[in-house]
């Protein structure tokens, strides 16, 4: 049983639409100490064009991303799941992969047609070496040294900590580099910041934090917003009625009297007005939560703890202000339109079973019998990600209807002037943005990003000329 | 090695802790009670055959929890656990002590000296966190429902494992 620290370098920062182009992960046991590794990279898709900047970051030149040399981004995960279901159970670690390396593990996943969600399911937990630092940074002050700014606010970035916390020659913004600085950090926080690291763990799993939450009469929630940190004092109240995974719970100070005499509309708007005063606790990403007794003083209002309890106690019993309180949530949520873009819709269902055992199916045949496999999927999702894979490797399998729909779906995610909310990158965008940064860039770096523009220009024409 | 057992003093000892710590109602408050015995308590991610250990380290007593496994079964290892801490002490204190899933009616007469410690740790945990007349009670506030039912619901409320309290339902009766 172990650890499975995990970092990806990327084409950009849209967890739904860029690419994994590299994936480092090392297995460790209980202790840290490696007991396997994994570093792979692929090619980029013919969909996907990388976000100048990402490539400034990472260095990685366009040559080196369009290899023939190098595997498929299909064939990457393949290699990259087989790995992490031999190492599974463990508990899935990254920095800041919460929020980033989670979503484009899964987003690779799905558009390979796997089972998403490898991290959290198969016996596996998932944690965020991140949060585990700044949890250290207000709970257990001292134990890590972290680098501020000018404005004396906290930074966290990788390689900013790594550095300031004694980790040499850290090669930042590549996978398995990153992965080497996390463990570096995660070995300084289980040393100096024992509490937080037990929490840490021991949050990992789901069925600990929900089993923490119910117990408690209240207890201390942390979040950081840009590397602030917020404290609450919360009692949990139960879940929210469209997420199994998030429980609801009330920041204690609030008075309790003067919410319960509130009219069903004074309700609704107390629940919308921000900060929010009901906080909802997701209880499968390993949240910051802490018991009272554990908890330093300067972050409970001044209150001792039997104060709280008592308060907390006091709302615990009042059922009638609960289910109040959750129907006011439940009018406040807008009725969410299905995205139409499949990338954006990995959450609207689960997989159903019948298509789980056609896409265990899809990985054991050749790419001509994938064909049949994909079109008797259920999902309109998976079919969609099935015809693209197809495409990708022998897009001649694909009758010209499907064929002729995928080229043009591609063309045109490459071809759009704009793009909505910045979803994903196109050419005219990452022209623009080159142009941009060229004008700013010189020495290596200049030499790099100006053979990507060479190749935006190829492509450009390869792309208007076909279409 | 010792390889006879008191089990009356392991279930002695745990009802001792209970009322040294005002514990009147289930759930047992397990965590707090290592806690408030000295003890660390840490989660780490072990093999799924190991459900935790116990040692003294610098005179502090140390109970690991594996991670990994539902937090129920944490309860019942961080109890077994206490129970070598409070029964098994000058032996945790030689050595780490190392505990593989734990089996309940481990009770043989020819039980090695490990055993005899292992008998004695899980019947502190039995009565540390299903005091013998909470069970009874409980038991006879779900009089209305079948047995099917009757043990889930006795088992969520002491925040055990169904497993748990059949095993301490079969130890009960047999002594009746």
């Amino acid at each position: 049983m172990s650890f499975v620290f995990y970092d990806t370098e990327t084409t950009g920062l849209a967890t739904d639409f860029d690419q994994i182009l590299q994936f480092a992960a090392i297995r460790t046991n209980a202790d840290l100490n490696e007991t396997g590794r994994i570093e792979i990279r692929a090619r980029l898709q013919p969909h996907v064009i990388p976000h100048p900047e990402a490539l400034r970051v990472n260095g990685m030149t366009i040559g080196e991303i369009i290899s023939p040399d190098l595997p498929s981004h299909y064939e990457m995960m393949r290699q990259v799941r087989a790995t992490l279901l031999e190492w599974s159970p463990a508990i899935f670690v990254g920095y800041n992969s919460l929020n980033f390396d989670e979503h484009l593990l899964r987003q690779a996943l799905f558009q390979t047609l796997h089972p998403p969600y490898l991290s959290n399911t198969n016996g596996n937990c998932r944690a965020d070496v991140m949060h585990l630092l700044q949890a250290a940074s207000v709970f257990e002050p001292g134990s890590i040294n972290v680098p501020r700014d000018a404005r004396g606010n906290a930074i966290f970035r990788l390689e900013d900590v790594a550095g300031r916390n004694g980790f040499p020659g850290h090669l930042a913004h590549n996978a398995l580099g990153d992965v080497l600085a996390t463990i570096h950090l995660a070995k300084c926080a289980r040393e100096s910041a024992p509490d937080c690291w037990n929490r840490f763990v021991r949050f990992s799993k789901k069925a600990s934090v929900s089993a923490f939450l119910e117990d408690e009469d209240a207890f201390v929630l942390t979040e950081f917003y840009y590397n602030r940190p917020y404290h609450y004092i919360v009692a949990t109240f139960g879940k929210d009625p469209s997420q199994d995974n998030v429980s609801i719970g009330l920041d204690l100070r609030v008075n309790i009297d003067w919410l319960a005499s509130l009219s069903d509309p004074q309700l609704l708007e107390f629940v919308s007005q921000s900060p929010k005063r009901v906080r909802r606790i997701r209880t499968n990403a390993a949240p910051m939560v802490a018991s009272l007794e554990d908890a330093p003083d300067e972050v409970k209002g001044g209150q001792s703890d039997s104060e709280i309890i008592h308060i907390a106690r006091r709302f615990k019993a009042d059922k009638g202000l609960h289910a109040r309180l959750v129907k006011a949530l439940t009018e406040t949520r807008a009725e969410r339109q299905a995205s139409p873009f499949m990338e954006e819709r990995l959450y609207d269902t689960f997989i159903s079973r019948d298509d789980e055992r056609l896409m265990e199916q899809f990985h054991i045949v050749n790419w001509p019998a994938r064909v049949q496999i994909v079109e008797s999927l259920g999902d309109e999702r998976l079919r969609h990600f099935g015809r693209r894979l197809i495409h990708a490797h022998s897009p001649l399998l694909l009758n010209p209807a499907h064929r002729a729909e995928v080229e043009h779906l591609i063309r045109s995610r490459l071809l759009a002037q704009t793009v909505l909310d910045g979803k994903w990158t196109s050419i005219p965008v990452a022209v623009r943005r080159t142009d941009d940064l060229l004008r700013a860039t010189s020495g290596p770096a200049y030499e790099r990003l100006s053979d990507y523009r060479s190749y935006l220009t190829r492509a450009l024409a390869i792309s208007t000329a076909t279409s | 090695m010792n390889t006879s057992y008191d089990k009356p003093r392991a279930i002695a000892e745990a009802t001792r802790i209970l009322g040294e710590f005002a514990i009147t109602a289930a759930p047992v408050p397990v965590e707090k009670i290592a806690k408030g015995l000295g003890a660390i308590v840490q989660y780490a991610p072990l093999d799924d055959e190991l459900s935790g250990m116990a040692y003294v380290k610098d005179g502090k007593p140390i109970i690991g929890v594996n991670a990994l496994h539902h937090p129920n079964r944490q309860r019942f290892t961080i109890a077994h656990e206490i129970a070598h801490l409070v029964l098994h002490r000058d032996y945790i204190t030689e050595q780490v002590h190392v505990d593989k899933a734990f089996t309940m009616n481990r009770d043989s007469v020819s039980a090695t000296g490990t055993d005899a410690m292992e008998i004695e740790a899980n019947a502190f945990a039995a009565q540390l966190l299903m005091p013998q007349e909470w069970v009874k009670e409980a038991l006879a506030a779900e009089s209305e429902l079948d047995d099917e039912s009757a043990i889930p619901a006795v088992a969520k409320r002491f925040k055990v494992s169904t497993a748990a309290i059949q095993n301490r339902l079969i130890g009960l009766a047999s002594k009746e």
